[in-house]
Formats: C-alpha cells, sequence, structure tokens
C-alpha cells in the first residue's frame, strides 16, 4: 500500500494539474478571503458611527463565511483529484499492469485514496498565508479556524470516497468527476427536504445523510464523536463499493 | 446459477452487511455523542444549568418552534439540538408559521421566532427562541403549580398595576411570564400574610406599616416565608425595628458616587457591579443603576440564626453622605463631609435558619426605584432583580443567562491595505503556487 501510495503522490506532485488546481483553490478562496475582509471593514465603519451597535464577532461575520465559501470550493475540487484514480490508468491502458501489482486491489484503493485526501489537505494547507493574513488584521478563534479546517478535510476524505467508485466505473475521468459531483450535490441538499416529513422517520433519515448537516458544526466550531464517525463510515461504505467494482472489473479482465 | 451471479450475490450481500454495521456503529455514536466546543464564547454549548433542567426532564416535552427559513430556522435547530442531547425526554420540530397556519393558530403563535413548549398537558409560549427562554420555560413545565407572588400596597408603594414610569407593571409582568402569580395584597384588611404566599415584596413604601401589618410580616417570615424588600432613602416604611431584628441596620443618609457622572447620570444615582457569591448570583456580571439609594449596615453580630451576607455593592468612590435626597440641592458630593466612604451594600442577604429542615430568607434592597418601569429595563437591573426573585422562591438555577458575549475589536481598512492584501491573497499565493508548473515547463521547452 505504501508503494502504491508513494507513486501516487510523485504522480500527483509532478503534474500541473495539481499546480494548476492548488493555484485556482487559492485564488478563488483569497477572493472569498478579500470579500469577508470588506465586509468586516464595512461592518467596522459602520461600528464607528452607532457607538451603541455592539462589537463585531469575527467568528460569525469573518472565519465562517470564508471557510462556508471554501467548503463549496472543496466540492468541485475533490472530484477533481479523485476522477483520475482509475479512470486515468484505465484510459492509459495501464490497469491491467495495476492488477498484476504484487499488493492486493484494497491496498491499491487504499493507497489511491490516501494519496488523493494528502493532495487534497496539501491543497487545503495551501490557504493557511490567507489564515495569517487574518491574524495581521484580528486576533482570530484559532480554535474555530482549526475545526474548519478539520471539516473540509473529512468532508474531502467523503467526496474523494465518492470519487474513487465513480472512478473505477468509468475510463472518462469527466464523467467520473461530474457524477462525483452530482452525487456530492444530492448528498448535501437531501436534508433540505427533511421539511417534507416533519417528524418522521424519513425526515430522520434524510437530515442524517446530508453532508452539509455534518460539516457545519466544525464550521462553527463544534467538533462531535457523531459527526467524525459519520464522515469516516461515509468513506468507508464509497471506498467498499468501489472495491466491489474493481473486484468485478478484474473478474471481468 | 453461473459463476458471475454468485459473485453478484456474494458482492451485494457483502456491502449490506457491512453497510447494517456502520449504521449500527453510527447509531451508537449518536446516542454515545461527545462533543468538543471550540467556539470563542463557548456558543456551541448549553449553559450549565440548562444543561441540568433539560437533564433533570422526568416527563416527555414537545417543542414546536415556528420559524421562517433561512437563518432563523438553522439558529434555532442548532439550538435544540443541544437541548435535545441532554435528555431524551424532549423532543423538537421546526415548523414554518406559513406553510402550516392552523397549527400556528392553535398555538397562539402571531409571529416568527415564537415557540411553544406541551408537556405535561400544559404549553408554555415563548417570544424569542434563545437558551434563556427555553430553559425558562422548561422549569415552568416542570413546576406543580403557580407560584404565588404578593407586593404589599396601602402605603404608597408603586403598583403592580400602574403602567406609568413609577409602577410596578413590567416586573409584575416579568414574574407572570415566568408562571408566577402576582396579586396585591392589602394587609389592612386581613390580619396575616396569606397563607399560600411564595414571596412577599414590600417595595418603597412612603409611609410606615401600622404595628399589626409588621406583626404579620414577623409571623410570616417567622413561619418560613420569604421577603423581597426594596426601602428607598429616608423612609423605612416602619420597618427599622424589624430588619434591625435580623442584624440590619438602616440610617439616614444615601448613596453618592462621584464617579457615575461618567455615565451621565448624577452623584445620586450609584451604579453597582459588584456582587456576591451567592446561589445564581455568582455569574452575574451585568451594571446596575440605583437612582437615590440608601446604605444598608449590618450589625456586627447578628442574631444567632440568622446569617446577613452583602448582594451588591456600590464602588470605592461612593460615600454614605447625609444629604436629604430630592432637597433639590444641586448634587456635588465632594461638597458633602463624607460620613462614611464605599464600597457600600445596597442590597443584602438575609438567611434564617428557623429549624433544621425549614428557613426563611429575605432579600433588602437600599433602593426601590430601580425596579419601577422607569428603571427597570437599565442595564442589568430587571435580570438582577428576576434572578433575586427566583432565588428567594427556589428556583436558584436560572434565569438570566448572560448571552451578551463581548465582540471583536474591529478593523477598517485603506483603500492602499485592502489593495495590498488583495494582491497578496488572490495574485501572489496563486502564483507562488503555480511557479513550480512554469519552471518545470520551462526546463521542458529547453530540453
Amino acid at each position: 500500500m505504501r508503494s502504491i501510495y508513494f507513486k501516487e503522490l510523485s504522480l500527483y506532485f509532478s503534474s500541473p494539474l495539481f499546480y494548476v488546481i492548488a493555484a485556482v483553490f487559492a485564488c478563488v478562496a483569497g477572493i472569498y478571503f478579500c470579500n469577508a475582509m470588506a465586509y468586516v471593514s464595512l461592518l467596522s465603519t459602520m461600528i464607528t458611527q452607532h457607538p451603541s451597535f455592539p462589537g463585531i464577532r469575527m467568528d460569525s461575520v469573518f472565519i465562517q463565511p470564508v471557510f462556508s465559501d471554501m467548503v463549496m470550493l472543496v466540492v468541485f475540487f475533490a472530484p477533481l483529484i479523485a476522477m483520475r484514480f482509475y479512470a486515468d490508468e484505465k484510459a492509459a491502458g495501464t490497469i491491467e499492469l495495476l492488477f498484476t501489482y504484487p499488493v492486493s486491489d484494497l491496498k491499491s484503493l487504499l493507497g489511491k485514496y490516501l494519496a488523493g485526501w494528502t493532495v487534497l489537505t496539501t491543497v487545503l494547507l495551501l490557504t493557511v498565508p490567507l489564515m495569517g493574513l487574518m491574524g495581521l488584521l484580528t486576533r482570530p478563534n484559532w480554535g474555530l479556524v482549526a475545526s474548519s479546517y478539520l471539516g473540509l478535510v473529512f468532508l474531502g476524505g467523503a467526496i474523494l470516497s465518492m470519487g474513487a467508485l465513480f472512478s473505477s466505473l468509468t475510463k472518462h475521468q469527466i464523467i467520473a468527476a461530474s457524477l462525483t459531483i452530482g452525487l456530492t450535490l444530492i448528498f448535501w441538499s437531501v436534508g433540505w427536504f427533511a421539511q417534507v416529513f416533519p417528524g418522521g422517520t424519513a425526515g430522520t433519515v434524510l437530515r442524517e445523510i446530508s453532508l452539509v448537516n455534518h460539516v457545519s458544526p466544525f464550521l462553527k466550531g463544534s467538533i462531535s464523536v457523531k459527526d467524525i464517525v459519520f464522515f469516516i463510515e461515509f468513506s468507508l461504505f464509497f471506498l467498499v463499493l468501489a472495491f466491489e467494482a474493481i473486484d468485478s472489473n478484474r473478474l471481468r479482465g | 446459477m453461473g459463476k458471475r451471479g454468485q459473485d453478484i450475490i456474494r458482492a451485494v450481500l457483502f456491502v449490506l452487511i457491512f453497510g447494517v454495521t456502520l449504521l449500527i456503529g453510527y447509531l451508537t455514536a449518536m446516542q454515545h455523542d461527545k462533543r468538543w466546543d471550540v467556539s470563542r464564547a463557548g456558543q456551541n454549548t448549553l449553559d450549565a444549568r440548562s444543561r441540568r433542567i433539560a437533564g433533570e426532564l422526568s416527563f416527555d416535552v414537545r417543542i414546536l418552534a415556528f420559524c421562517s427559513l433561512g437563518e432563523m430556522e438553522k439558529d434555532a435547530k442548532a439550538l435544540l439540538d443541544l437541548y435535545s442531547l441532554e435528555s431524551r425526554h424532549l423532543a423538537y420540530e421546526v415548523l414554518d408559521p406559513d406553510a402550516r397556519p392552523a397549527t400556528a393558530r392553535q398555538h397562539g403563535i402571531t409571529r416568527y421566532g415564537q415557540a411553544s413548549l406541551l408537556g405535561r398537558g400544559r404549553a408554555v409560549t415563548i417570544d424569542v427562541i434563545t437558551e434563556e427562554g427555553i430553559s425558562n420555560a422548561l422549569l415552568k413545565l416542570q413546576r406543580d403549580r403557580k407560584k404565588n407572588v404578593y407586593v404589599l400596597s396601602g402605603h404608597g408603594e408603586s403598583s403592580i398595576l400602574e403602567t406609568g414610569k413609577g409602577g410596578l407593571s413590567h416586573i409584575a409582568k416579568s414574574l407572570e411570564r415566568d408562571g408566577c402569580e402576582v396579586r396585591d395584597l392589602f394587609l389592612m384588611r386581613r390580619s396575616e400574610i396569606p397563607q399560600d404566599a411564595d414571596l412577599l415584596m414590600i417595595v418603597g413604601p412612603e409611609a410606615s406599616l401600622v404595628p399589626e401589618e409588621i406583626d404579620a410580616v414577623r409571623s410570616y417570615l417567622k413561619r418560613g416565608g420569604n421577603a423581597f424588600i426594596a426601602l428607598e432613602p429616608h423612609t423605612d416604611g416602619g420597618l427599622k425595628d424589624l430588619l434591625g431584628g435580623y442584624g440590619v441596620d438602616l440610617d439616614d443618609t444615601v448613596i453618592t458616587d462621584p464617579s457615575t457622572k461618567v455615565l451621565g447620570s448624577d452623584a445620586a444615582v450609584p451604579v453597582v457591579n459588584s456582587y456576591n457569591e451567592i446561589e445564581n448570583l455568582g455569574r452575574f456580571r451585568l451594571a446596575t443603576v440605583y437612582p437615590t439609594a440608601r446604605p444598608l449596615w449590618t450589625k456586627n453580630e447578628p442574631p444567632q440564626n440568622v446569617t446577613v451576607s452583602w448582594l451588591a455593592r456600590t464602588s470605592e468612590n461612593s460615600r454614605a453622605d447625609t444629604r436629604k435626597a430630592g432637597s433639590g440641592e444641586p448634587v456635588n458630593a465632594a461638597a458633602y463631609a463624607p460620613y462614611k466612604k464605599g464600597p457600600l451594600n445596597i442590597a443584602l442577604y438575609l438567611r434564617t435558619i428557623l429549624s433544621p429542615h425549614a428557613e426563611s430568607r429575605a432579600v433588602i434592597f437600599g433602593d426601590a426605584d430601580f425596579l419601577t418601569n422607569a428603571y427597570l429595563n437599565i442595564s442589568g437591573n430587571r435580570d438582577l432583580a428576576m434572578n433575586c426573585i427566583h432565588m428567594l422562591l427556589n428556583e436558584g438555577l436560572l434565569i438570566s443567562i448572560d448571552s451578551r458575549v463581548p465582540g471583536d475589536r474591529p478593523f477598517m481598512l485603506t483603500p492602499g491595505q485592502g489593495a495590498f492584501l488583495f494582491c497578496v491573497s488572490v495574485i501572489v499565493i496563486p502564483s507562488l503556487i503555480l511557479a513550480p508548473v512554469l519552471f518545470l515547463n520551462r526546463r521542458r521547452t529547453r530540453k
């Protein structure tokens, strides 16, 4: 598994795709950061004109909006990282070669998945300088910043696992990415339909399988065992589906 | 069945069993959930008293929160989730009153943000979905009966029915909202304080109580009654001797505090922000304002079985002054010879042990105006008064949960600073990330 992990990592880091994804991610995150910063500056001006106005809570007007926007970036960028897990190998015709490696399909899958997760985490960490700028402007709650990053990492892991499934089903990377984004958005918005079944089991199930309901607490500074277990199990479930899909590919030759 | 069919069945069974195992794991995590709150003001955690109230629920409570869709709905859900984590007896629904008008009407909902708490066949409605509101409403549902608060009248006291500035209608309304029955007590018509009285309030009597009335108050306290007494300077309502028996001394001075001028009032309006850690007052941090107040002195040796504790104190800049309050003289505290320097007791807490299982408690304030409609909403006046009353009603768990967390330091950017930060975050950082690609491309081109 380790050899696959490092091979995948070296492939990612030697590919221009990673740098382009990281640069675009950082650029858009920078725009979101500037937008929130400008809003706080405007609010500050209003406060000086109205002394009775209560102070600004940076947690809710600065940090949370920046990370809420970054969540959407993860939703769209994580599938771009996951799309090449197997689709790339299929398109290049190296999938058979992979099956001949002296590593099991499960280890190969985990190696690729963990490498993708490492890459996504690296992309996220490239936005840390923005937090440094935030620290120059105000006194941010670093606990909330850390909790928000943790939420993004878990969410990214869940999306990558869906990406692994779709990447194992097709040889077209763009199809894999599109299907991953589509399914992510379904799991994102499914909680909104819980209102249709107030108080019922269906409503509870929809709420519980909604990704947004589990990532939001992280962005508010609330880390719960339940949410962590959800993301881990969600990822495991899709990884098992991906494993079965790879197994089926191998059997079909 | 071919090998392929068997493989498919095996795969489906494996995924199903694995899925069920994950589901069991998740349900277990839900039941034994543990949370860590890293927000600055503990915004994702309930106050310890709220947790205790929810945790002690022994009957089912259903909360119907009527919110508009959007932020209000999200905030309500986040708060109600915290409550439902504390008790399996608590369930909630967030409803859109526009989508469910009949339900809203049935529960007397007239605007967004109200909630109805249903339990024990009773309903309590709150106007705003806040932690304080929900915890208070749960407390009300837990009560077996309404608490009776009697407010003494007939001696020039402010009336609970008076809605003007000098009236007590606002505090009465607050008490009624908290599930108390507030009644006017004209003691001259009866020989004793009613047996069902949970609290007797004597607020600013201008004339003295007649000896029979004082005897009635005395016997009420001796039988374990609780009293909230607020006295204006220079008028003790004839209670001086009665209170003297509990170790409290009254004199003819008023409190002046030159430092309160900073807050826009004169020296005769002391501002207090020092409170003793008595029961639920330990967390009280809001300033309270007292227009013309008297100091309350304690005797060196209080009577046996009586504990006298200071409850609220003025600042060190305050003085007990012999000036006649309301005399019309210009206020200049420094011009008067100080009688005694602060901090001065402006509120005392008396606890009398009557028997191993019975006690009588009283809170005495050296001002009555702060309870009136004109001053009740100033700063923390209402909260302190309500906290004291609930403490006397043996509901010391609550009631004021201060959500006023101080804000962070604002910042304003000049156009130059804004442009610099924009360049760094949108251009410089992404360019640095792209630099290796440009370097690799250049090397490839050279090759």
